[in-house]
């Protein structure tokens, strides 16, 4: 037997001497190609594009949601009348764009243009998927401030803002003719309204961290420190005093209106929906059910005001980016801002319901329910867009235990604990 | 063949360590010397072929996996850690026809030293069909075996010894080989560590109470309903198998509803009913894993219902009338012949219902989210192993950790299947055979 394996070792010898390193002449053309491709969005950024380098196609990555893809159709049908470049739109479902184009846009298998959501910029930009923008003064007017600022990653310019999306007031006129001006004031409300024997609320909301956010900032608090529109990591404000001192008035806000600490989103549409609930925090994306169940008697409005000041909220703005390995970058540019202009956000609201990230086109909507929401979106912060966002989530944790009566000072200082360590593994 | 020739060789001047010599240098060549020529200039061929069409793949493959890259942006760790699993794989089979070609060299100037007549042509086309006639049938599924499940695994287990998470993943940086100081993280990373225990004993004792617990209702019922006395027979079966037939993911959030603390049926309309005061199902670690425990015995009994009803149906009677004659009773009818009876037909299905409760994500994860949350850990307190792994690893991106966790996972199962594999009777009794 020992002398078969002798043999083996000796064939796999000849065969290990063949495996030196590659030839790389051929493949630093690759790395010329990328960087090009970097270098060449520089130069033709700022001016119009020659139009002698037309591509044969430009290719982009949509959400795979049919609502989406045929608005990005339409779009992209507009955009080829106009300029003559066929745009090929493909369906790929949200969520698994970021990790397929990590192993086909090298490959050369990619798109010109994808989608994402904003939070997750940090994880394009680290994985190098991504390269910055330059927008004239001219391009950058078609986004508002809080979009642009949305799409920035350690100060600059990633993406073409879409969308906005965010959390704001869904109110039933047959309980109450007006939500009050500060959420404070929605105890009295519910000494009126709530009875928990009958499932009757005047205020309800799901206690997850997502949606506490406004408790936090107006008390002081914050999640990671921002110095030049640059997130630190390292500093955590989540056992901030402003943090404690929120968390301690949302605990209170929670008890004091009766709001059940096991309530989850398909339990409180259910009972928004039966009238028993005066009025609730929910997305946009909860706009049509309940509307075509209630009909006139929904309202919306802004989050009411929390410690005398506006009421924040997170806030989502969905964008296209240019891949990084696009052959056609000044091209793709052109195509994002097309999708992206004026016109094209009347399009994409009146395909998908989402509220544009066109100021102008915010303006456009005539539907009366997205006033609330156009409304909030003006105090909105944007999500934090850093990769350790993901341990934040943690917080929910600490939500639940803090609304259950557990000292938020003491829960808040263990999870922050956690959540430091948690991005320590993160290997940056 | 040349029959002639082959009788003018003398025994002895045949040498046998000349063909395995010739065939190491070059496979085929010791065929050649044996004159067998077909098969020898097949070989030659053979390898031939293979050097020209992967020795470039096979080369950047192994450089690969050695090395996972060196230029950013030029080299895509990812890719090359498959090249180079593939390499190896092709290797391997390559090593094998490779010995294959010696040993039949070896076996064949043997057989002329001693002076073996050749068969004709076709009669040894003929024996060799013959002889690798099962093998030649089981080669494509093989073939598919090694890349559907083999090149996988590799992968993964590959993905464990190296730093692949988000701040070293390709296309702008490297992957590289850390060795095992992933499974040291595990052990001395205080995120990791101070959960480790108490989910991986929670994770021991779903296993076993659930599993135990499904099995011995799906028994119980299958031996209550075969009984004689029993009328409606298939009335009663179809109804006991429906929890099988609706879709799991539905019975688990319907249930996860109906065990809501404040809105669901449960608490509202069964226990308020018996004048018992609400149980925090979902607030409560030990309430909630007694709810985990109660459903999953739910969604796996009418499995075991159904594989028992089966194998009593198939039982002789007359085991049972001889032990009535000896003066049997009933337990000792069910202790001494039933239950070893039932339990020697299915007991791999058994050990495979175990297996899959210790990696039964999908309850745990939709019921509650491997919540409550506990003070002071990372884990839920009824988190297991794998759903404990999917929120400290996929949400983060930290790949190296999910795979070396899973590893491990993997290690724990495999360990634990195979141990009961070999205590089965019904295995025993085949290898007996």
């Amino acid at each position: 037997m020992k002398r078969w394996i002798a043999y083996l070792l000796a064939s796999m010898l000849v065969f290990a001497l063949a495996a030196c390193a590659p030839d790389r002449s051929g493949a630093s053309n690759g790395a010329d190609a990328g960087n090009n491709s970097g270098g060449e969005r520089q130069q033709t950024n700022g001016g119009s594009s020659p139009a002698s380098d037309k591509p044969d196609k430009l290719i982009v990555w949509s959400n795979d949601d049919a609502k989406h893809v045929a608005a990005v159709e339409r779009l992209a049908a507009a955009f080829t009348q106009e300029t003559g470049i066929p745009v090929e739109v493909v369906p790929v479902t949200g969520s698994e764009q970021v990790q397929k184009l990590a192993l086909a846009a090298p490959a050369g298998n990619g798109p010109d243009l994808f989608y994402q959501p904003q939070d997750r910029l940090g994880d394009i930009v680290v994985q190098g998927l991504a390269e910055p923008l330059d927008l004239s003064e001219e391009e950058l007017a078609q986004y508002s401030d809080a979009a642009i600022s949305a799409v920035q990653y350690e100060g600059e310019i990633y993406g073409f803002p879409i969308s906005i999306e965010t959390y704001a007031v869904f109110y039933n006129k047959g309980l109450l003719d007006r939500v009050p001006a500060a959420l404070e004031e929605v105890a009295q409300l519910s000494e009126r309204l709530t009875d928990v024997a009958n499932d009757q609320y005047a205020f309800l909301m799901v206690p997850d961290f997502y949606y506490t956010i406004p408790f936090i900032t107006n008390y002081g608090g914050y999640i990671f420190g921002e110095t030049n529109g640059k997130y630190d990591p390292k500093d955590l404000g989540l056992n901030h005093e402003g943090t404690v001192q929120g968390m301690t008035a949302f605990a209170r806000f929670i008890q004091d209106n009766s709001i059940p600490p096991t309530m989850t989103i398909d339990i409180m549409d259910t009972l928004f929906l039966e009238g028993k609930v005066g009025m609730v925090i929910n997305g946009l994306w909860a706009m049509k059910p309940y509307a075509d169940q209630l009909g006139d008697k929904l309202g919306t409005a802004a989050i009411p005001t929390v410690n005398g000041k506006p009421a924040t909220s997170f806030v989502g703005v969905k964008s296209w980016f240019i891949s990084s390995y696009s052959k056609h970058p000044s091209w793709a540019k052109q195509l994002a801002l097309y999708l992206t202009s004026e016109s094209s956000g009347d399009i994409y609201y009146e395909e998908t319901g989402e509220i544009p990230a066109h100021p102008e086109a915010q303006q456009n909507i005539g539907d009366p329910l997205y006033a609330g929401f156009v409304a909030q979106i003006a105090s909105g912060i944007p999500m934090p867009n850093i990769p350790e966002m993901s341990a934040v989530w943690e917080m929910d944790k600490a939500v639940d235990f803090i609304i259950q009566g557990d000292d938020p000072k003491s829960v808040l200082d263990e999870i922050t604990e956690q959540i430091a360590a948690q991005i320590q593994t993160y290997g940056n | 063949m040349d029959i002639h020739i082959e009788r003018a060789v003398r025994h002895g001047a045949h040498k046998p360590w000349l063909a395995v010599t010739l065939s190491v240098l070059f496979a085929g060549l010791g065929q050649l010397y044996n004159r067998s020529y077909i098969k020898g200039i097949v070989l030659i061929l053979l390898e031939l072929a293979f050097i020209i069409t992967f020795r470039d793949f096979i080369g950047l493959g192994l450089w690969g996996i050695a090395t996972l890259g060196t230029i950013p942006r030029v080299d895509h760790s990812i890719f090359l850690l498959v090249y180079g699993l593939l390499s190896l794989i092709m290797l391997a089979i390559a090593a094998l026809i490779y010995i294959l070609n010696i040993r039949d060299a070896r076996v064949q100037a043997e057989r002329i030293a001693s002076g073996w007549q050749r068969p004709k042509l076709r009669e040894s086309m003929k024996q060799a069909y013959m002889a690798s006639f099962p093998y030649l049938l089981s080669v494509p599924g093989f073939i598919m075996l090694i890349f559907v499940v083999i090149f996988p695994l590799m992968f993964a287990i590959s993905l464990a010894f190296t730093n692949y998470d988000l701040y070293h993943s390709p296309p702008r940086h490297l992957v590289d080989w850390v060795g095992f100081d992933n499974f040291v993280n595990l052990v001395t990373v205080p995120i990791w560590n101070q959960s480790f225990l108490s989910v991986l004993s929670w994770t021991l004792v779903w296993t076993v109470v659930s599993t135990t617990l499904q099995i011995a209702l799906g028994l119980f019922l299958a031996v209550l309903v075969n009984d004689r006395r029993v009328r409606f027979k298939r009335l009663i079966r179809t109804i006991l198998i429906l929890p099988w037939a609706v879709p799991s993911f539905v019975t688990i959030m319907i249930f996860s509803a109906l065990f809501n603390d404040q809105f669901g049926a449960i608490n509202r309309t069964i226990l308020s009913a018996l004048r018992i005061a609400p149980i925090p199902w979902l607030t409560d670690p030990l309430y909630t894993k007694i709810a985990l425990i109660s459903i999953q015995v739910w969604l796996g009994f009418p499995f075991l219902f159904a594989l028992f009803t089966g194998v009593l149906q198939s039982t002789s009677q007359d085991v049972y009338e001889a032990a009535d004659v000896d003066g049997a009773s009933r337990w000792q009818k069910f202790r001494h012949i039933t239950l070893p009876h039932v339990l020697f037909a299915t007991a791999p299905l058994l050990i495979i219902q175990y297996t899959s409760n210790f990696n039964n994500f999908n309850i745990i994860y939709l019921f509650n989210g491997g919540g409550p949350a506990v003070r002071g850990q990372t884990a839920g307190g009824t988190d297991i192993l794998i759903s404990w792994v999917y929120k400290l690893t996929f949400t983060t991106n930290n790949y190296n950790m999910a795979a070396a966790i899973s590893l491990i996972i993997g290690l724990i199962v495999i360990a634990f299947a195979f141990f009961q594999f070999r205590r089965t009777r019904s295995f025993r009794e085949e290898r007996d055979q």
